[in-house]
């Protein structure tokens, strides 16, 4: 849809949207899903919630423009779930309860909180933050539908963590669903000069979710910026000592207690082999009807 | 290829048989006595860019140069001085073409010029993975029927094609930033293409058969037509296949999708960190079999070690050579101090393959003295042989154990051989250390060097020898007095900007 536009020459039009589809930037073309599998429809309606407000739609300035796009096989396998609310069930992954027995309401002390997580705080007792789980419930079914949505789509997922204690188990989450991890030193540059540290024609990630968003010195973590220089999407469990402005889809919690990170991960890995199932299946089923119907 | 179309000069070059001319720097040129022509670009506009003020200067014929002598019209355009401060593309030694390499491009062949290297082009390979990485390499130039040339008068039209030399981009040194797109697949399978083609064409100007031409005939073929005598033998003109010349490349790391193949892919340093993962991962599986045998009332008192015997961790570079990939000396450091803490752990022969394959053998450090066998002849009498070396000499002894005591140096007796007593003294001293003086009879014969070093090469022969008919308590005793240590003193060369080795020349104050 998105490249029909283009050969149009409506080139000057910039879209900021979600995950669904990434244009070029400042001259820059990223190979992204949408290129590479035939770009999604602009069924903006459904998703109308998950998208940020300040986009601004082909109708919005080309109101009489009619765009009628020809929908392919994967355009309607990718439409699927747009259609549902919670087409993935995310929210039976989890309760409010486990998320208290993982101890993901901890937050740090007050001299270490961040103006900006002052929302989402519930209180503060003894001066320790306490983060608002029912928050943290909406923010993390959101992030992980985002996730599930991405990993449907065929869209590539790095997890990033800079904790030490949670590297290893970070890097085998990403192993297990099939997606990529880096947990290492980030050398300046991975993103926005991916052709020189990757090589010509690299794919860069659809989705990066960061399981902590802080490196070894308590700075935000470089890659934050990077990916909004580039227009990749964020999910990012947030602290109370982070920052979360630069995160797309924010999930308020605690990022230093090995049951949480390991519920994050449980999580996470979940969504997306849930994603990738449902994918496989339906792409299963249209090649079945395709062959019945061209059968008969 | 930049096509300079020639400009042809104001006036006609003069010839009076002072053909050879070389490319000096070159603004303006100048005349003089006629000797020279002047050339002026035909618009007359101010030059641009850096230029010299040395003028161009037409040589005189006859001069020491070895080369058939080439007219070549003066090219009236502006050279540039570079950056780098050279006179640009064309230095002296491209105009001075062999009579050979004129014979090969007189037979339509294109030349590459950059600097020293001239090739043929454009189906042959270049000289170094420099001159093949850069993007700006100059190329070739049409040389016409320039054969005769000393009484020409005719002009040879010279078309040149240069190099824009003016980016600060193509001076870069580092090519690591332009480098990666050249060595595509695509690009090198191009290579290879044209290696095979140019081999035929060289085979065939060389008169050989084109299907049975190795690369030693390659090598041999460039070094008649191209010969250099640069010392730095890489600097040398050379053919070879393009997989050997250009660095070895990693297969592209994605699929048709994009998706990459490996999950640590994104870390830019895929194959160390997976290893630093699976070691981390190999620690944990240990830590959790000891707390399993711990739980159980299991833990070994001893635990067994792995056996490292004489074994080293791999080098730094060894390491690259096993992940194909650069690693920092910082992320060397941190994966042996990972493997140490797997070998202190109680358990860790759990893991002794894993760790063995990150070892190497140390190679044995002593050199065990070799006893040179002992033999019997066909008196039945026992002798050995060995040899022996001391500054220049080469020396071998066959001691028989007859009983006499008599000394042949190559076929002379000993005291004619050696009329100074130092030197008898010398050849007698492993014996007499033995306390074998009557004993044995000695068979020498020595070449090179002095009469001192001859007598100490036979010494050590002679101890050498001495070995098979000794005990091991008597050899060690000869080892430790020092007779069979070589000596390794050789002649210290003499350095320029002094009288001899280390003798300076005589400093006077004024």
């Amino acid at each position: 849809m998105a490249t029909w536009a283009l050969t149009r020459g409506l080139l000057g039009l910039r879209h900021v949207r979600g995950a669904a589809v990434k244009l070029s930037n400042s001259g820059h073309q990223f190979a992204t899903a949408s290129t590479v599998i035939s770009p999604e429809p602009q069924t903006d309606s459904v998703r109308g919630e998950f998208l940020p407000a300040n986009n601004v739609f082909m109708h919005d300035i080309f109101p009489k423009l009619q765009l009628k796009p020809v929908l392919t096989i994967s355009d309607k396998i990718l439409a699927l779930p747009l259609e549902k609310q919670d087409p993935f069930r995310v929210s039976e992954l989890f309760t409010v309860k486990d998320l208290f027995d993982a101890r993901v309401h901890l937050g740090h002390k007050k001299g270490c909180r961040h103006r900006l997580m002052e929302p989402y705080l519930y209180n503060s007792s003894l001066d320790y933050d306490i983060i608002d789980l029912d928050k943290t419930a909406a923010h993390l079914r959101r992030a992980l539908d985002v996730t599930a949505q991405t990993a449907y789509g065929g869209g590539i997922i790095l997890f990033i963590s800079r904790r030490r204690q949670f590297c290893h188990l970070v890097e085998n989450t990403a192993k297990e669903c099939g997606e990529y991890a880096h947990t290492r030193y980030w050398q300046g540059g991975l993103f926005t000069n991916a052709h020189v540290q990757y090589g010509r024609g690299v794919r860069l990630p659809d989705l990066v979710v960061f399981l902590s968003t802080l490196n070894n010195v308590f700075q935000q973590h470089v890659a934050i910026r990077e990916a909004g220089k580039v227009n990749i999407p964020t999910v990012g469990v947030v602290d109370s000592n982070c920052n979360p402005s630069l995160i797309t889809y924010p999930v308020p919690g605690n990022d230093d207690t090995p049951v949480a990170m390991e519920l994050y991960c449980r999580l996470f890995k979940t969504t997306i082999n849930r994603a990738k199932d449902k994918r496989k299946q339906m792409e299963l089923l249209r090649s079945l009807s395709e062959l019945s119907s061209s059968s008969s | 290829m930049i096509n300079v179309p020639p400009l042809t000069p104001h006036r006609e070059l003069e010839t009076t048989g002072r053909n050879y001319f070389s490319w000096r720097a070159g603004s303006r040129l100048w005349r003089k006595n006629g000797a020279n022509t002047v050339y002026h670009r035909p618009d007359d506009s101010p030059p641009r860019g850096k230029l010299t003020t040395r003028p161009y200067r037409l040589a005189r014929a006859g001069s020491r140069c070895p080369f058939t002598l080439i007219n070549l019209p003066v090219i009236p355009f502006q050279l540039y001085q570079t950056k780098q401060g050279n006179n640009n593309i064309l230095t002296d030694k491209f105009t001075l073409i062999s009579a050979r390499k004129v014979r090969a491009l007189a037979l339509g062949h294109k030349i590459i010029c950059s600097g020293d290297v001239h090739q043929l082009p454009p189906l042959t390979r270049l000289s170094s993975p420099k001159m093949a990485a850069n993007s700006a390499r100059v190329v070739g130039s049409l040389l016409r029927k320039s054969v005769n040339f000393v009484s020409s008068t005719r002009p040879v039209t010279l078309q040149f094609c240069r190099r824009i030399c003016g980016t600060p981009a193509l001076h870069r040194k580092n090519l690591g930033a332009t480098g990666p797109e050249k060595f595509t697949a695509e690009f090198i399978q191009k290579q290879v293409e044209e290696f095979e083609i140019g081999k035929r064409h060289l085979a065939n100007m060389m008169g050989e058969d084109p299907e049975n031409f190795t690369q030693e005939d390659i090598d041999r073929s460039i070094a008649y037509l191209f010969p250099s005598g640069l010392f730095e033998k890489s600097a040398r003109p050379l053919m070879k296949h393009p997989v050997e010349i250009f660095p070895k490349q990693r297969a592209v790391q994605w699929g048709p999708d994009g998706r990459p193949f490996h999950f640590l892919f994104y870390t830019g340093k895929q194959s160390y960190y997976s290893l630093m993962h699976d070691l981390y991962g190999r620690v944990l599986k240990v830590e959790k079999h000891q707390d399993q045998l711990r739980a159980k009332g299991l833990f070994p008192t001893e635990p067994k070690q792995i056996a490292l015997g004489t074994s080293r961790w791999l080098t730094k570079e060894e390491l690259e050579a096993l992940l194909v990939e650069p690693i920092s000396s910082q992320d060397y450091e941190c994966f042996i101090q990972l493997m140490e803490r797997l070998l202190t752990m109680p358990c860790c022969s759990l893991e002794q393959q894993f760790v063995m394959n990150h070892r190497r053998q140390l190679e044995a450090q002593s050199m065990h003295q070799v006893v040179p066998p002992l033999q019997k002849d066909d008196a039945g009498v026992d002798f050995s042989t060995a040899e022996g070396r001391r500054k220049t000499s080469k020396g071998s002894v066959v001691v028989r154990d007859c009983g006499a005591g008599r000394l042949t140096v190559n076929g002379q007796d000993y005291l004619h051989y050696f009329s100074v007593l130092q030197d008898r003294e010398q050849l007698m001293f492993p014996l007499q250390f033995c306390g074998l003086l009557g004993r044995f009879d000695l068979d020498c014969s020595v070449s090179g060097g002095g009469r001192s070093s001859q007598a100490g090469a036979l010494r050590l022969a002679i101890s050498r020898a001495l070995l098979s008919f000794l005990s091991q308590s008597e050899g060690e005793a000869m080892r430790q007095a020092g007779l069979l240590t070589p000596d390794p003193r050789v002649r210290e060369r003499k350095k320029p900007g002094q009288e001899g080795a280390r003798r300076k020349f005589t400093w006077k104050k004024r």
